[in-house]
């Protein structure tokens, strides 16, 4: 040590080592810090989705904000609704459209499904395409999909709606629900007749048979008495789809009782919402099939674009498909049949 | 104890990048974290390199700040070559300045073992010449 205090040019030696002393701390640091941060990150250096971290917080605060302006302005449109106009047609119908749409909220007696990650290894190795041993996208459409063939009338998965535009899917190492991401237990909420959802999801040989085989734990049913599902929170705003013009043959059945009172440009909604509505009132009284409930839709929707003359037949087909599927669904055949009766 | 004023330098310089890295948020882009290494460790070398020149007496600052420049240039752009064509030419940067690193440390061990050798021999000696008849005295002094 003696070595430093002797000499003649140790002083700037000494500075001069400090100064790059610094300049290489300065270095380390920034090293230490940038791995840490990619091992946090859990990403090669290559990856360019790395930059945007604070990008992505942004987004995500501005996003939170537009779905609590989205929830404020639904409530008005409810409150509106509500309000001094409650007791007319137009508003009971758009209410009853938002409720089937999956618009509001929704509360109801319905099965509650959890789908959790096992803590298990899994037995195939870490094949990040095969991990059995973790909830896939796949895992829970199928569920969502069994859930709707046993007559769910409302579903959600982690708080997100599932309506007719709803996606499922993976993306890397989460699953998006309505493109928002979402993560394990996943909560599956289907507002029904509890006794044909959890008949329907617990079917043997059912879609949670594999899970249940892998690990009896990964897979909780319970009946829930009274769930609250939330409101769709997307965005509903059509940019490509727009009401079809319906032709003249489709479009005579449900005119003709209607045109003796109402305006030629309305004609064309209350079409479409008769047949909604129909559907809806049936919905209610039948609360198996809700799938098959849209089939019918459509096969009467294929039946009315035929040639007004074969219109007889075709409804008494559509009749006769209906009662042969479902035992509850005489109401709607009725229904039908009225219509088919009203030309 | 003034040899510990580069030691506080190089303190100082770590926590001044982690307030910086931290408070302010900066950040390196993840791409250049490989040169950022290979320079960290030209620094090193170049610090090493100095001390020893420094304590041999042979220390220029020329040399020096060239040589930390130019180390670190070099490394960084044969990472960045190596990068390009495929093969991993920062292995050479880190192998080289990692050997010099080890080599400066190994002369800087020498050169005080030698000094601390060499005063041992020395009181021994005087030792030897004061006290010729006393040879008990000379154990603890070393």
């Amino acid at each position: 040590m003696s070595v430093f205090s002797t000499g003649m040019n140790h002083r700037s030696f000494l500075w001069q080592i400090t100064a790059l002393c610094f300049v290489l701390g300065l270095l380390m640091s920034a090293a230490w810090q940038t791995a840490t941060q990619i091992k946090r990150a859990g990403m090669t250096p290559q990856r360019p989705g790395f930059f945007y971290g604070s990008d992505f917080q942004v987004a995500a605060k501005k996003a939170a904000e537009y779905e609590k302006e989205i929830n404020k302005l639904n409530g008005e449109i409810a409150h509106l609704i509500k309000g001094k106009d409650a007791e007319s047609e137009k508003n009971k119908k758009l209410a009853e459209y938002r409720l089937f749409a999956g618009l509001t909220q929704v509360s109801g007696p319905g099965v509650q499904v959890t789908l959790i990650d096992s803590n298990r290894h899994n037995s195939f190795g870490n094949d990040p395409l095969n991990l059995s041993n973790l909830i896939h996208d796949a895992d829970i459409v199928m569920v969502v999909n069994e859930l709707k063939a046993a007559g769910a009338e409302a579903l959600s998965v982690n708080g997100e709606r599932i309506i007719g535009i709803s996606s499922i899917r993976c993306v890397g190492p989460v699953v998006h629900v309505n493109n928002v991401p979402a993560a394990p237990p996943y909560i599956i909420q289907a507002v029904g007749d509890q006794n044909a959802l959890f008949g329907g999801i617990n079917l043997p040989n059912g879609v949670l048979d594999r899970l249940r085989q892998f690990d009896a734990t990964m897979v909780k049913v319970e009946k829930r008495d009274k769930m609250l599902l939330p409101a769709f929170a997307g965005g509903t705003q059509m940019h490509f789809a727009h009401e079809a013009k319906p032709n003249e043959e489709s479009n005579s059945k449900e005119s003709n009782s209607k045109e003796s009172n109402s305006k030629e440009s309305n004609s064309k909604e209350t079409n479409s919402k008769e047949t909604r509505t129909k559907d809806s009132d049936t919905r209610d009284s039948n609360s198996k099939g809700s799938s098959k409930e849209t089939g019918k839709e459509n096969s009467t929707k294929a039946a009315d674009n035929r040639e007004a003359r074969d219109n007889t037949s075709n409804e008494t087909t559509t009749r006769d498909e209906s009662s042969g599927t479902s035992n509850g669904s005489e109401g709607d055949s009725q229904e039908t049949h009225k219509g088919a009766d009203n030309q | 104890m003034k040899a510990l004023v580069p030691l506080v330098g190089l303190v100082g310089g770590v926590l001044t990048g982690f307030a910086l890295f931290n408070g302010f948020h900066w950040q390196v882009p993840p791409d250049f974290a490989p040169y950022l290494s290979v320079a960290a460790l030209a620094g090193i070398d170049t610090v090493f390199g100095g001390v020893r020149a420094g304590i041999e007496g042979r220390f220029q600052n020329d040399i020096f700040a060239s040589g930390f420049i130019l180390n670190s240039i070099l490394a960084v752009a044969l990472t960045l070559c190596g990068n390009q064509i495929g093969v991993d030419l920062g292995l050479v940067a880190v192998l080289v300045l990692g050997a010099r690193i080890f080599n400066n440390l190994s002369l800087m061990r020498r050169f005080y073992l030698n000094k601390i050798a060499l005063a041992r021999k020395r009181i021994q000696e005087d030792n030897a010449a004061a006290f010729a008849n006393i040879p008990g005295s000379t154990g603890p002094n070393g």
